[in-house]
């Protein structure tokens, strides 16, 4: 079974990829699924946001989640 | 008995070699709270405007918060401040590391320091008792042997120094203060007044840990706290490679200031990234209490470049100060200049603008090898900026001129110089180009420090629905960072004053809000449990914008209006490539965001706080104080 989310990407995320899209994951897939599936290496996200709530690599995603993903550009 | 600090503020005449202990008592702590509004009471209490900065009648302060000490990540700042050298302004600089909550175990909240002592000394505050110390077998050494000496002299190797070096003394007006040679309040020369106090360095030692109200409640939230760390992404990315992490991030996004905020893009950014920093590192290291562990050491046994684990590494703005400004791809060549100026006790980001500077400069033939005895100063050259180090540290030639800052050596060079000059308050800038994040460009323009990037909140981490980290504020719509509207003046003013609790209560960024390591529900609770007071965000709050309004109030005294209030001219200009070519800050609308935050502020066209705003701060005291 698999399940469609919704991604937006921000800043240097969208080089070579996309703005926002939609995509298919597996059934109980992990935000960490969802960069594999991306090809965005861990070490370029800083923020991740699961429907409006700060989310982290490990949690699972569920049919229809909106997740954001932008990368370490603030602070220093 | 108070919770959470200890109700007691050292002062210290070094003119008369004499201290005391004010006990201001509870409304008073819970008025200020700690660090940047300790700071800006003092300065605007014991200081008349006009006063020369490295005189005697500068006041210098320690400070910590009500609740530093109290065993939660981060939970370890203080802050040290003064008039600066620097900027002739409100001067203050953040540090973590060990010697803040140290400085609380020893019975004090804060030092404030005034006179000038007729010879070299330190003090040792150690469990409520200080003593003056005989400084002339330290003066002249660097940072870390000045730490070792101090605690061989008093006879213990768990004081914690902070200290300053060879650039101190000398009165670099870009100095800084160190603790244990890892951390450092880092900008508007605060090395330079203790130099000028002949204030070497204050050692403490205490064995009393603070004391919490609800002791199990402050255990609690910082095992959660630990907890979250581990998991939540921005400390997932420090813990693993520090700051470092940043430079690709920046750079792909077109935003790594380069060459003196040329460019925003830097083609050697591969050379400096987490990737390329795993050649030189050599272990990490963390500060009190806290399980993040985002400082890297590093080592290399190298002819040219050696690097020693003692002496620190570089952090991303040392990074984008000694690599990207000044076209600088030779990582071991970076981290050498960090060393070295860890060492010197000199602040990196003034040192990268100045290396910058005077590239730029040469460039233009504005500066030729005639200023400087025969060596060619270009982009790209690591050793030019090695060498300009040295130059600057023994006062030689240009060295001596470049060592008064960059604001003041442009005006002393004139020759045009000036247009390459990048300064906001006569603060040089961190590296984080504000073409790509206006509401950061904001918080440059408004800080009472000037440029300064701990300041304000970064509105990259802002955008789409990464807002939802400010929902807490009302704050409900996303920022678009390259944006100069009403709705970016929103964002900032209550972005600003969330951000602001950091300097505050002293809590390092990276484990606080609103990067979101910590929650504001989380934060407010732990304060509460730390202290017992009844207290809630809206109160904390409120003293932030107490703290900013004080320091404010200090700046419009000594003379600062709002063309002060601004950015540099690059950043008016168009991005010449890279992902955000062509972006500039069109500068009416900036100034009209300016005009709209003093607005939302309660502050008039000339950006003086109105007696309303005063009122509802109880600052009224400080009507008087206020310029006509």
């Amino acid at each position: 079974m698999t399940m469609r989310v919704w991604v937006s990407l921000f800043a240097s995320l969208r080089i070579d990829r996309f703005a926002e899209a939609e995509t298919e994951l597996p059934e109980g897939a992990t935000v960490n699924d969802l960069l594999d599936k991306l090809h965005i290496p861990l070490k370029d996200v800083g923020i991740v946001v699961v429907n409006a709530r700060s989310g982290t690599f490990q949690q699972k995603l569920q049919a229809d989640d909106r997740i954001t993903l932008i990368p370490p550009i603030g602070g220093g | 008995m108070p919770f959470g600090y200890n109700g007691k503020i050292l002062h210290v005449d070094l003119s008369k070699l004499e201290w005391q202990v004010e006990e201001p008592g509870e409304k008073w702590y819970r008025t200020y709270m700690g660090g940047s509004a300790f700071a800006s009471y003092y300065l605007l209490k014991l200081l008349k405007p006009g006063v020369d900065p490295l005189s005697p009648e500068n006041v210098l302060i320690f400070a910590c918060s009500v609740v530093t000490g109290v065993p939660i990540s981060g939970w370890n700042r203080y802050t040290v401040a003064a008039k600066s050298p620097l900027t002739h302004a409100f001067g203050e600089a953040e540090a973590s590391g060990y010697f803040g909550p140290e400085l609380k175990f020893a019975g004090f909240d804060a030092i404030v320091i005034r006179g000038r002592a007729a010879k070299p000394t330190y003090l040792f505050v150690k469990d409520g008792e200080v003593q003056f110390r005989d400084a002339s077998n330290v003066w002249g050494l660097d940072n870390y042997e000045s730490m070792l000496r101090i605690q061989e002299e008093v006879g213990d190797k768990r004081v914690r120094v902070a200290s300053i070096g060879q650039a101190g003394e000398r009165l670099i007006r870009f100095a800084n203060v160190s603790n244990n040679v890892e951390h450092f309040n880092g900008r508007t020369g605060m090395g330079a007044v203790l130099g000028s106090k002949n204030l070497k360095a204050v050692a403490v030692r205490g064995t009393n840990r603070m004391e919490s109200a609800e002791p199990e409640k402050v255990k609690e939230i910082a095992r959660w706290h630990q907890e979250r760390i581990k998991i939540h992404p921005p400390n997932v990315g420090l813990t693993n490679f520090g700051t470092p992490g940043l430079v690709k991030g920046l750079n792909d996004s077109g935003i790594l200031p380069t060459r003196n905020f040329r460019e925003g893009v830097f083609e050697g950014a591969g050379k400096l990234n987490a990737d390329a920093y795993a050649s030189i590192l050599h272990s990490s290291g963390t500060c009190w209490g806290c399980t993040v562990r985002c400082k890297r050491r590093v080592a290399l046994e190298d002819d040219k470049y050696p690097l020693d684990p003692k002496w620190g590494g570089p952090e991303y703005e040392t990074i984008a100060a000694f690599g990207s400004m000044i076209g600088n791809d030779n990582l071991p060549a970076v981290a050498r200049g960090d060393q070295l100026c860890n060492l010197y006790g000199m602040d990196t980001i003034t040192m990268g603008n100045l290396t910058a500077f005077v590239m730029e400069c040469f460039e233009n033939g504005i500066l030729t090898e005639k200023d400087t005895g025969g060596r060619k100063i270009q982009f790209g050259d690591p050793d030019a900026m090695l060498w300009l180090i040295e130059e600057v540290i023994h006062r030689r030639g240009l060295g001596d001129i470049l060592a008064e800052g960059v604001k003041a050596a442009s005006e002393k060079l004139g020759r045009g110089s000036e247009q390459f000059a990048f300064t906001i308050k006569g603060n040089d800038l961190p590296f984080h180009d504000g073409r790509g994040k206006t509401g950061m460009a904001l918080g440059y323009a408004l800080s009472s420090t000037g440029a300064d990037h701990v300041e304000t909140p970064h509105d990259v981490v802002f955008q789409g629905d990464g807002v939802a980290k400010l929902y807490t504020l009302g704050l409900l719509d996303p920022v678009k960072p390259l944006e100069t509207d009403a709705a970016k003046a929103r964002f900032f003013a209550l972005g600003q004053k969330a951000w602001g609790i950091n300097n505050l209560l002293s809590i390092c960024n990276f484990t606080s809000v609103p990067i979101h390591a910590m929650t504001f529900h989380n934060l407010v609770e732990a304060v509460r449990a730390a202290t017992g007071w009844d207290t809630s965000l809206h109160e904390i709050m409120l003293a932030v914008e107490r703290s900013m309004v004080m320091s404010r109030i200090f700046n419009l005294r000594e003379g600062l209006g709002p063309e002060d209030d601004r950015v540099i001219r690059r950043w008016h200009e168009a991005m010449p490539g890279g992902p955000l070519q062509g972006q500039k800050i069109d500068e009416r609308e900036f100034r009209r965001a300016i005009a709209l935050f003093y607005e939302i502020s309660g502050w008039d066209q000339r950006g003086r706080p109105t007696f309303g705003k005063l009122v509802e701060l109880n600052l009224e005291w400080l009507q008087a104080e206020m310029p006509s």
